[in-house]
């Protein structure tokens, strides 16, 4: 091979199957408009070039110069535009043409035969086929590598009187594009129009665009652009932000004409939409927040799974997902399972590749670097390439990692600045389950970080002079934000080079505090190296210097502070201390909190409650919930209110009182701290300072703030809380509350006498004290009132409260309970209640006037139908049986009925109990 | 399914004077604003009816696993006991042999004791890092919390809110239990409620909580009380602001979809046997009184014609004779488990007139229907306490709902009419063929719009949640589409033979995959599966029976029940399925 002429190079073909020549140009059909022809030609081999002539092997082939055309295919427009120039497959083997997407997606299977053995055979679609393919009938031949032009091939066709199906050749390009022959576009154009290889024809258009062409150049070439063609014009002067053809794409855009098929044409207006919107701002930015609104949408994040018949959601998905090697293990699902959730990028199932498309491409037009990060970040990802490969996407994944490989190569040169944003949303997206670390043979991750950053933490040097030296800000930035080791490592490299060329010292100590908590220790001691000899030659203490060093979570930083505090004498004001609620390492400073609340003087611990009180917003703000060990610390602290003075005292419980009213919302423990300092305070005391101090709220308020304000009011006014404020203290408020509760009902004894129903919510409440109130007022009522009291507490279906009037019941009237308490006690739905009234229900008939035989039947039935239970009581039932009828035998019907139908069970006890009670009714009974 | 409630106020019961009203908040985030508002006749009927509706919310039959944590606590304290003994007695056994040593051995003791002294250090700092380890009483801790949540608040615990209806002729309540193995419906008629405004009808979850249950428990016949469903809460103070209750539950699919599977199985027929309550308190009485231990643990009920029903409780062997005789024609027995789940009836007993027991075959639920009056309460429990209405069986396919049918018009006319029957439907619906509409009950089933009221068989509209069900939730399942797909050969192959114990049984082959399956099931006079078979791998792995049919059982169950109607057939003889066309033509 060695030995070739210059000639024969240009002819060397090194692949296996000789080339298929395709020569295009340009016609008009019958309908006038304008289409492509397209001749296929295979090149033959002239010799076959091996090593040595010995060889058994051929290394390469010698091409034949002279290529012969022997079929063509004709591709139609509409409307007067050209179709785009497609991408086709001489398929020579069945002689066919087809799409070259068909052939990709070709069945293929393998077939045997006697004769030829097992052979491949390939089926491809039938939608993919090209029928308008046609021999040529006469010779047509030309020299592959001699330089020809449009009008050459022409009058060989005139010459040679070789005409084609429905076409008629325009004969110069002139004609069809509108330009003068001797246009300095021309040229330009015509590459544009007719080479085979996309990107090269993309790389005419931008040629062309470059030439800053008039809008009238622009609108001849768009008289008969394809779709493909025009998109791609729109696109870059999207990305040139070039309004030219603004008025020339509104147009388009309302024309109804299409210029292609439905969807091809729908391809187009998305682009024109996207021109169009970059020049008014309103829907530029609604275009814009709906591409971050759906942007994490694009992300491949599985949601549920089903594997051999199990169906896996939520954390045991997950779990399972973070397993090594999940999505390799799970190819086979990825497109035949609705593995995600509906949204606009896919069904469940699929991906919609439209809009996925559209959405990166947007990005790229308008400038969204950060979206542009983002999405790389959701390629980069094992669960999409998994995706994309597993549900036999693999193209469409090449072409998106192309186009945003493409774009972020372009931001590198081109501007660093949008390169930076893109970058740092891609590194602080990253996770230790984005397998960074992992290369396999046959699924290669992590393209983009693979790409852009990896040899920076393998090569120093690379490090050195790479451009985030000049965005060190940056790197900080994704240092504390990121997730996964090897950006830590990355970031580390790059820092790491800084700080040797001394680029990091110019930072503040807060600035270095701050940065001393990144999460990757490397990278934290890097900075607590620059930081500590800065602070050791500080004289004079800072206390937010401190509580910054505090709120670290390096040991080796909370060493440094206490050197710090004693190096510099340093002393915490009360302010100080309340700054120390904020801290997240406030358990760690716990004992100093502590000890200086107790060292506090009066007026000290008065600051800084005052101080605490102060800061609520910010509490709310960052929404501050301290544990419940600092709350504990905070309201026992709350005892050395006892050693204030009683002005001290009045004033500061005018404060938080006024705080409480004033209803401005506080922080849980702040509230808490109110309340026990409120209601901490003596009665009398508090009583005393209430005199002057309005408690009018104005609107309707939370029910925490409603029944505090409320109570306040009670001990201002002396008076007894209303019955729905005692339910809601008791079921909701704080001990603190509750304690003022008991108080205030101790002090108001002989008001409850009047008031039953608060009488049963206290007999019924949790609280003891609160339950012997109830009990010493009942028992020191009158007969008349404490029986009608007594039915209501008997009544209850809270057990302590029955129990108690049960009990009473016995205390009272022993034997000779009234027929009220027991006819009240028969709806009762407790089975002790049952079965104590089941030894007193002899009494119920003592005054006939009074029972209810309804009732009666109701309990009795209640009783006795309750399966193995209170059989005692039972006993005692069907001994009244016959007592009842004496006076009701309109009912001895209906008690037969249950009777027997007890009787006819196979429990022998019951069956025998309620037989032999049949019997006595029919004997005595009747008697009677 | 992620659902959010609102409520305007916790449900609560008020008492003033003799007039209770029990006020349940209807979830604001529905479409249809339910209200209703109607005192009842029989407060204590109802009372009772309610608690045990509730008592059904909170049942839960699961087998619960033991935690031994305690054993394991022990277990660690009795190592390091014994560690402790070791490290006490072991310097004693060295200093005897240290006598005989050399000094190397000397040397080499100072050294084990300098390692003894680094491994106790090790062992403080593990214990000290462990004081630290945020999980270590992260179970007790749990435990904590959820003693607490149902010692404070048990709506809080039981998130599976029950839900109300209320239609032209009745307040329907509908629950399912913790386990999903027991489905309670509560249906109210209107003759119970003088109605005190016209209601707004619709369906809403209701917050019953364990405070209400104890409200409700202070129902008596000599107060008013009022059942009252309003939208704007139930406030006690008109100075508070009224905070929403807001109440974010995470459905489980199976309580959806369950709600489904009832429907479809009260669709399939069955056996029906009237009790009385003594004959339930009898089965009750020996369920309370015997605990069995060891399997099996069915009961067995022994129906014969024209005899009293007796029922064998296994492993006891003891046989219950009831009160109530079996009408059928055929000699059968079925086998009931889960039999302690009927325990939640005992309630019913005094209050009701009869329970109407429907069996419906071997590995299928059952259903009772205490008959109270105004009141009736359905239950329905699944095959197995330990299977909810989903595992395994696919009744809405047994009972024809497949597919998607004429699901837009059904929806449509029922929420217009709000309850239908089968009949009725077709007939508002002349131009569907029955096969759509039954279909298009099915989906409207599925996507909890609607269910089937098996005391009066009619389909009643009901939306069960307030968010649209996502679509996996009711689209055609694989076996729905393999059942429709086999359908269509089910005929090629088929065969009947009336047998001597006039039983149909129907044989059918499919072929698929260039293999042939084999499928046979019999169907007896009441048209119940009493025996199934098939060759395919799928029903081989399974349980074998009806509870985990394959798609070649249901295809060949759905076209023979066509075919039950079949009459003057020879016995023995096998008709081929040209011989059962001309026969019906």
């Amino acid at each position: 091979m060695k030995n070739l002429t210059s000639e024969e190079q240009k002819r060397l073909w090194k692949l296996d199957e000789p080339p298929t020549r395709k020569l295009l140009l340009w016609g008009l059909d019958s309908q006038k408009n304008p289409c492509l022809l397209i001749l296929y030609g295979k090149q033959k081999v002239e010799r076959e070039l091996k090593s040595s002539p010995r060889s058994y092997y051929t290394e390469a082939y010698l091409l034949d110069p002279v290529v012969t055309y022997t079929r063509y295919a004709v591709f139609h427009g509409i409307n007067g535009h050209l179709p785009s120039i497609p991408n086709t497959y001489y398929y020579d083997e069945k002689d066919l043409l087809c799409y070259m997407k068909g052939y990709k997606t070709a069945g293929i299977y393998w077939d045997y035969n006697r004769t030829t053995g097992w052979k491949q055979r390939v089926e491809i679609d039938l939608s993919y086929i090209i029928n308008e393919f046609y021999d040529i009938k006469q010779t047509v031949a030309f020299d592959y590598y001699e330089e020809k032009n449009y009008t050459n091939y022409i009058a060989y066709f005139k010459e040679n009187q070789i005409c084609f199906q429905d076409i008629t050749l325009i004969e110069h390009p002139s004609d069809l594009f509108g330009f003068e022959a001797d246009s300095p576009y021309m040229e330009t154009i015509i590459h544009m129009f007719s080479k085979e290889r996309l990107y090269t024809r993309i790389k005419y258009l931008k040629q062309f665009i470059k030439m800053q062409p008039s809008v009238e150049d622009y609108n001849r070439i768009l008289k008969v652009a394809s779709v493909e063609l025009a998109c791609g014009i729109f696109q870059e002067l999207t990305a040139e932000k070039n309004p030219i053809l603004l008025e020339t794409a509104k147009q388009i855009d309302k024309s109804d004409v299409l210029w292609a098929n439905a969807g091809y044409h729908s391809g187009l207006k998305r682009f024109i939409n996207q021109y169009i919107c970059l020049f008014d701002e309103k829907l530029l930015q609604k275009q814009k927040e709906l591409l971050y609104q759906t942007l994490p949408e694009m992300d491949f994040h599985i949601k549920q799974l089903t594997l051999n018949n199990t169906r896996l959601k939520g954390k045991k998905l997950e779990e399972y997902l973070n397993k090594p090697n999940a999505y390799q293990n799970i190819m086979h699902v990825f497109g035949s399972q609705n593995l995600y959730q509906k949204n606009t990028y896919t069904d469940g199932r699929n991906i919609n590749n439209i809009a996925f498309k559209h959405t990166i491409q947007t990005a790229k037009a308008y400038g969204m670097a950060d979206a542009i990060g983002k999405i790389a970040y959701y390629l980069d990802a094992p669960r999409t390439v998994c995706y994309f490969k597993g549900s036999g996407e693999v193209s469409a994944y090449h072409y998106y990692l192309r186009y945003l490989r493409r774009t972020l190569d372009e931001y590198q040169a081109k501007d660093e600045s949008k390169f930076i944003t893109a970058a740092r949303e891609m590194l602080i997206s990253y996770t230790d389950y984005d397998n960074l670390d992992t290369y396999y043979n046959d699924l290669s991750f992590n393209f983009f970080f693979n790409r852009y950053f990896r040899e920076i933490t393998t090569n120093e040097d690379t490090a050195e002079h790479s451009i985030w030296q000049n965005h060190l800000a940056d790197v900080i930035f994704i240092a504390q934000n990121a997730k996964a080791l090897p950006v830590h490592k990355f970031c580390y490299a790059i820092l790491k080079k800084a700080d040797a060329h001394h680029k990091l010292e110019s930072y503040t100590i807060k600035d270095l505090i701050l940065f001393s908590k990144i999460p990757y220790e490397k990278t934290a001691q890097l900075f607590e190296a620059i930081l500590l000899p800065k602070l050791n030659a500080l004289q004079e203490f800072d206390a937010d210097i401190m509580i910054s060093l505090m709120n670290t979570s390096s040991e080796k930083l909370w060493d440094a502070a206490k050197n710090y505090f004693r190096q510099t004498n340093g002393r915490f004001q009360p302010e100080h201390m309340a700054e120390f609620l904020f801290l997240d390492t406030i358990e760690t400073w716990y004992s100093i909190l502590e000890d200086n609340i107790h060292r506090f003087t009066a007026e000290e611990y008065l600051r800084f409650l005052k101080s605490i009180a102060e800061k609520r917003k910010r509490f709310l703000e960052q929404q501050t919930e301290l544990s419940e060990q600092i709350t504990d610390l905070l309201l026992h602290s709350i005892d050395k209110l006892d050693t204030v003075s009683a002005e001290q005292q009045h004033d500061l419980l005018c404060y938080f009182i006024s705080l409480l009213v004033s209803l401005k919302k506080l922080p849980g423990f702040l509230f808490d701290i109110t309340e026990t300092i409120i209601f901490q305070t003596p009665y009398d005391l508090l009583k005393d300072t209430l005199k002057d101090i309005n408690l009018q709220h104005g609107n309707k308020i939370p029910e925490r703030e409603y029944n505090t304000i409320s109570l306040l009011k009670s001990c201002k006014e002396d008076a007894l809380p209303k019955d729905s404020l005692i339910l809601s203290i008791l079921e909701t408020g704080s001990k603190r509350l509750v304690k003022t509760l008991t108080e205030i009902t101790a002090r108001q004894q002989t008001r409850l006498a009047e008031r039953a129903t608060t009488l049963l919510l206290l007999f019924e409440c949790n609280v003891y004290p609160l339950n012997q109130i109830a009990q010493s007022v009942l028992e020191g009522l009158e007969i008349e009132k404490r029986e009608k009291l007594h039915m209501i507490l008997l009544d209850s279906p809270i057990e302590k409260a029955y129990r108690y009037g049960l009990k009473k019941l016995d205390d009272w009237y022993g034997s000779k309970i009234p027929t009220s308490f027991i006819l009240r006690m028969m709806e009762h739905p407790c089975v002790e209640v049952k079965a104590f009234l089941s030894q007193k229900i002899k009494y119920a008939f003592s005054n006939p006037k009074e029972t209810n035989p309804d009732l009666y039947l109701y309990y009795v039935k209640t009783l006795l139908y309750l399966p193995n239970k209170v059989s005692k009581s039972k006993d005692s039932i069907y001994h009244s049986i016959p007592l009842f009828l004496n006076y009701y035998p309109e009912k001895r019907q209906e008690i037969e009925h249950i009777l027997l139908d007890i009787g006819s069970t196979n429990r022998k006890i019951d069956s025998e109990r309620a037989l032999v009670t049949f019997a006595q009714i029919q004997k005595e009974v009747n008697i009677l | 399914m992620k659902v959010g409630y609102k409520y305007a106020s916790p449900s609560r019961c008020t008492q003033v004077n003799n007039q209770t009203t029990l006020g349940l908040s209807p979830d604001l985030s529905r479409d249809e604003k339910v209200s209703f508002c109607g005192k009842l006749k029989h407060p204590l009927l109802f009372r009772d009816a309610m608690l045990m509706l509730r008592e059904i919310v909170v049942s839960d039959t699961r087998k619960k696993s033991k935690e031994r944590t305690d054993y394991f606590t022990w277990l660690d304290e009795e190592i390091e006991r014994r560690v402790k003994t070791h490290k006490e007695y072991m310097p004693k056994v060295r200093e005897a042999l240290k006598k005989n040593m050399d000094s190397c051995d000397l040397e080499l003791l100072h050294k084990k004791e300098e390692i003894q002294q680094l491994l106790t250090i090790q062992k403080n700092l593990k214990q000290q890092i462990d004081q630290y380890d945020a999980w270590k009483d992260y179970y007790k801790i749990e435990r904590d919390f959820w003693k607490f949540i149902r010692d404070r608040d048990y709506s809080l615990w039981f998130v599976l809110d029950p839900v109300i209806t209320v239609h032209n002729d009745q307040v329907s309540f509908e629950a399912f239990s913790i386990d999903e193995s027991i489905y309670g419906c509560l249906s109210v008629s209107m003759n119970e409620f003088h109605l005190l405004q016209e209601p707004k009808l619709g369906t809403t979850n209701i917050d019953f909580s364990a405070k209400l249950e104890k409200e409700m428990q202070r129902f008596r016949s000599y107060t008013d009380v009022t059942l009252s469903v309003n939208p704007e809460g139930f406030t006690i103070d008109n100075e508070i602001v009224p905070e929403y209750l807001e109440k974010k539950i995470d459905l489980p699919e199976t309580w959806i979809k369950g709600f489904n599977q009832v429907s479809s199985a009260a669709a399939l027929s069955g056996i029906e046997l009237e009790l009385s309550p003594s004959d339930m308190y009898d089965i009750c009485a020996f369920l309370r009184k015997h605990k069995e231990k060891k399997s099996p643990r069915y009961m067995k009920w022994i129906l014969e014609p024209g005899q009293r029903v007796r029922i064998v409780f296994e492993p006891f062997g003891t046989i219950l004779t009831l009160n109530t005789i079996y009408q059928g024609s055929q000699r059968r027995e079925e086998k009931i488990w889960g039999r302690r789940r009927w325990l939640v009836m005992e309630k019913l007993i005094p209050l009701s007139k009869a329970f109407y027991i429907r069996l419906l075959g071997f590995g299928m639920p059952q259903f009772i229907r205490a008959d109270m009056g105004t009141m009736q309460m359905t239950v329905g429990f699944s095959s197995w306490s330990s299977n909810d209405w989903v595992k395994g069986t696919a009744f809405n396919i047994m009972a024809g709902f497949t597919g998607n049918g004429c699901y837009k018009s059904i929806y449509k006319l029922l929420k217009e009419k709000r309850c239908l029957s089968m009949e009725e439907i077709s007939h508002c619906l002349p131009d569907e063929k029955k096969d759509r509409i039954k279909a298009g009950v099915g989906m409207l089933f599925r996507r909890g719009e609607g269910y089937f009221d098996l005391i009066n068989n009619k389909v009643r509209f009901r939306h069960l949640c307030n968010t649209p069900i996502p679509e996996e939730l009711y689209e055609v399942s694989e076996m729905e589409a393999d059942v429709q797909k086999i359908s269509k050969h089910t005929f090629n192959n088929m065969k009947v033979r009336y047998s001597h114990q006039q039983e149909f049984i129907f044989t059918t082959t499919y072929k698929e995959y260039q293999q042939l399956f084999s499928t046979e099931i019999v169907i007896d006079q009441d048209g119940q599966i009493t025996k199934l078979d098939c060759n395919c791998s799928t029903f081989r792995r399974g349980e074998r029976n009806l509870s985990e049919p394959c798609a070649h059982i249901l295809a060949l169950y759905i076209a023979s029940y066509k075919l039950l109607k079949l009459k003057n057939l020879e016995y023995e003889k096998e008709y081929k399925i040209n011989d059962i066309m001309e026969m019906l033509l």
